[in-house]
């Protein structure tokens, strides 16, 4: 192995690699690593140019002054230096272990921490822009990315502290739900064992034990000095599947399991089928709802059926509906319903669910206007095709009427909620289902099975490229065909292709198609 | 308690790559080295100190990602250890999110896989500096150049320039 930082070679003496010998590079391979390190040189004085000066006046470079360049472009995200080695052999961990220590960031190295903090005197929850610096010196600030229900010491909450430091026993607060929580230990985590310590410090990363309420993304913070750090986003599921417990007993415990489970895990959802009343699950893919179910049955011991999986389908909308009411109005005696509201319905890709308010001259009171957006959200929740969720939607509130006693929150809601649904239906409701980027490696012989295998499934091949003996063909097929496809590709080619997929995207089905979602959905 | 290791020596990592590129193998390779472990865990026999779940061992895949502490050289590693598999990428966004460099994995023979450039392009929306490590070049038909070469020409891998550090001839094998 050649370091063509400090123009030497490595030798390993023995099978575990922990003898090293440095030598000079041996002479049938020194011409190629000097070209190499030319090519080095060259490549890292594009971001350095004192090495450049020195390049050009050909002087020789000390090693510390190459590895700082080399550093500083790294740090700067304009480079990324490459190395090589094997693991499984035990070659060249050490020169890698060298190189994270060499060129990757320390948390000096990376700029402050950017968050939210209350403004001073503020009450109605004005915030600004806030900064913390790694510096055991500055409030204590914290992010959890990791939640791990344990057997034996209950919540184990992962964190990596920005700044501060913080002590087993004390008090801070999780800036999200605003309660004060004790950390009772502070872990070391090595794997699956632990490390008790009293105290740590900015930079670090470890896990609390006694933490109660705390989700993934939460910020813990000194009381006095609160700050809220950029949450982090996950993706949204994109396959379910129905769960059955087999006996009354486990009814009750597949609930407990199911809510700890979900709540280490921000990409595994549970819910309610409110039409069947089954209990449904969803997550990113096969594997991983079949690694929680049996985690339940092992962890938890629950038993539990499982039905088959099912895509989440999405809705949205093609076309416009403008000024469709939504009108609820219960007037007979007593205290009165009354809420009208008019709303125009459009396209809004990628934006999720958009609700903008114009309303003018007060033809709906100020404090109605939530209401009205939260009843077009719950509406949202089930779209006009087959019942799923809608997304990319905008929905504009235009106008409305109210009456001086009976209008209410209530009577706005359910005003909004009646107004979506009409004007979903009017805007050209249509289903989306979740394509994923599929790459199959297969022995040239079985090309033409699994591509016409591919196009079966509705699939669009993009492309194919010869790597080393196999061919790579890569397409896009929609999730819902790709169920059993494991055993099938392994039966067409006699087990010798691989592949993998990952979600792409949301995609609208295909009329012929969406009729028969549709259809399997309605109670025969 | 005065800290013991300095700020400017410490290091958060993560390793991240695509499905079966040696992520598990390296860092039990580091814990090792780093005098962590005193015994290499396997993973193909389910023995990896890092792979420590149940479900983990039997199947041979990293689920959930685990973090351990080392020191080398003076420094204090912290490492995340992150599932390669897609439906778990969730792991790797959220430590991702945390750490302050990271190590990219890449099999010598596979090349640039789907999987990577997800992750790389993970690692960039997070700003995360890293350095790459082209693994299992004793396998045959390693290829450093089409490692380097498919990732610098035609994928989103582009933006950062690849170098050479260190390049290990078929001819200098041990």
């Amino acid at each position: 192995m050649i370091d063509l930082v400090a123009m030497n070679a490595i030798t390993y003496k023995d099978e575990l690699g922990k003898e090293q010998e440095v030598t000079d590079i041996p002479a049938e391979l020194l011409e190629s690593a000097r070209v190499a390190r030319e090519h080095l040189l060259e490549e890292v004085s594009h971001h350095d140019d004192e090495l450049l000066e020195m390049i050009l006046e050909e002087r020789e470079i000390p090693i510390a002054k190459l590895k700082a360049a080399i550093r500083k472009a790294t740090l700067a995200i304009e480079m990324t230096p490459v190395l090589c080695g094997s693991s499984f052999k035990n070659k060249g961990v050490q020169p890698l272990l060298d190189a994270v220590v060499d060129y990757l960031p320390s948390p000096l190295d990376v700029p402050p921490v950017d968050g939210l903090e209350p403004a001073k005197g503020s009450r109605n929850g004005d915030e600004r822009h806030a900064l913390r610096r790694p510096s055991d010196d500055d409030p204590f600030a914290a992010l959890a990315f990791k939640i791990m229900a344990d057997p034996y010491v209950g919540k184990l909450t992962y964190f990596r502290v920005y700044s501060g430091r913080l002590e087993a026993g004390s008090r801070v607060l999780n800036v999200n739900t605003g309660r004060t929580e004790r950390i009772g230990r502070i872990l070391m985590m090595h794997a699956n064992d632990r490390e008790e310590v009293k105290e740590i410090h900015a930079g670090d990363i470890a896990a609390a034990v006694g933490i109660k309420q705390v989700s993934t993304g939460d910020t813990l913070a000194a009381s006095d000095r609160p700050i809220r750090l950029e949450t982090i986003e996950f993706p949204e599921p994109v396959i379910k599947v129905a769960i059955e417990p087999k006996t009354k007993a486990d009814q009750e415990k597949m609930a407990t399991a199911l809510a700890r489970l979900a709540e280490e895990d921000p990409t595994f959802q549970v819910r309610t089928n409110e039409e069947t009343g089954q209990t449904e699950i969803s997550g990113m893919g096969e594997l991983h709802l079949e690694v929680l179910v049996d985690r339940m049955l092992r962890e938890f011991r629950v038993q539990a059926s499982v039905g088959r999986p099912q895509v989440s389908y999405r809705e949205t909308v093609r076309g416009h509906a403008d000024h469709v009411e939504g009108r609820f109005v219960r007037q007979t005696g007593g205290a009165g319903q009354y809420g009208i509201v008019y709303i125009d319905v459009e396209p809004a890709p990628g934006e999720g669910f958009d609700f903008v308010n114009k309303v003018k001259g007060g033809s709906i009171p100020t404090e109605f206007i939530p209401a009205v957006e939260k009843g077009v959200e719950e509406a949202m929740e089930n779209g006009p095709r087959a019942g799923y969720p809608m997304v990319d939607v905008r929905v504009t509130l235009t106008d409305g009427k109210y009456h001086e006693t009976d209008s209410s929150e209530l009577a706005f809601k359910v005003a909004g909620s009646l107004a979506l649904k009409a004007a979903a239906q009017r805007a050209k409701p249509v289903l989306l289902e979740p394509i994923f980027a599929v790459e199959v490696v297969t022995p040239e012989e079985f090309m033409g099975d699994v591509i016409g295998d591919l196009n079966r499934r509705r699939g669009h091949v993009s492309g194919m490229e010869q790597r080393g003996n196999a061919q790579v063909v890569d397409a896009h097929v929609p999730l819902a065909e790709m169920f059993g496809y494991a055993t099938d590709l392994r039966s067409m080619t006699q087990g010798r292709a691989t592949y993998t997929m990952q979600f792409e995207r949301y995609d609208e089905v295909p009329a012929n198609v969406a009729e028969r979602v549709v259809g399997e959905l309605q109670p025969a | 308690m005065p800290r013991k290791f300095p700020l400017e020596k410490i290091r958060n990592i993560g390793i991240m790559a695509h499905i079966d590129a040696g992520k598990t193998t390296t860092t039990e390779r580091i814990l090792y080295y780093t005098g962590r472990t005193y015994k290499m865990g396997e993973v193909h026999e389910g023995a990896a100190v890092m792979d420590w779940m149940a479900q983990e061992q039997e199947r041979g895949i990293t689920i959930t990602s685990a973090a351990t502490t080392t020191q080398w050289d003076g420094h204090r590693i912290n490492i995340i250890d992150t599932p390669g598999h897609v439906d778990f990428t969730v792991e790797v966004e959220r430590s991702l999110r945390v750490l302050d460099g990271a190590i990219a994995l890449f099999d010598s023979v596979a090349g640039v896989e789907p999987q990577s450039e997800t992750v790389w392009r993970q690692a960039d929306k997070y700003r995360v500096p890293r350095i790459a490590y082209i693994n299992k070049m004793d396998r045959i038909g390693a290829d450093f150049g089409m490692a380097c070469g498919r990732w610098s020409s035609g994928s989103p891998l582009t933006r950062s320039r690849s170098s050479f550090r260190s390049a290990r001839s078929p001819r200098s094998r041990a």
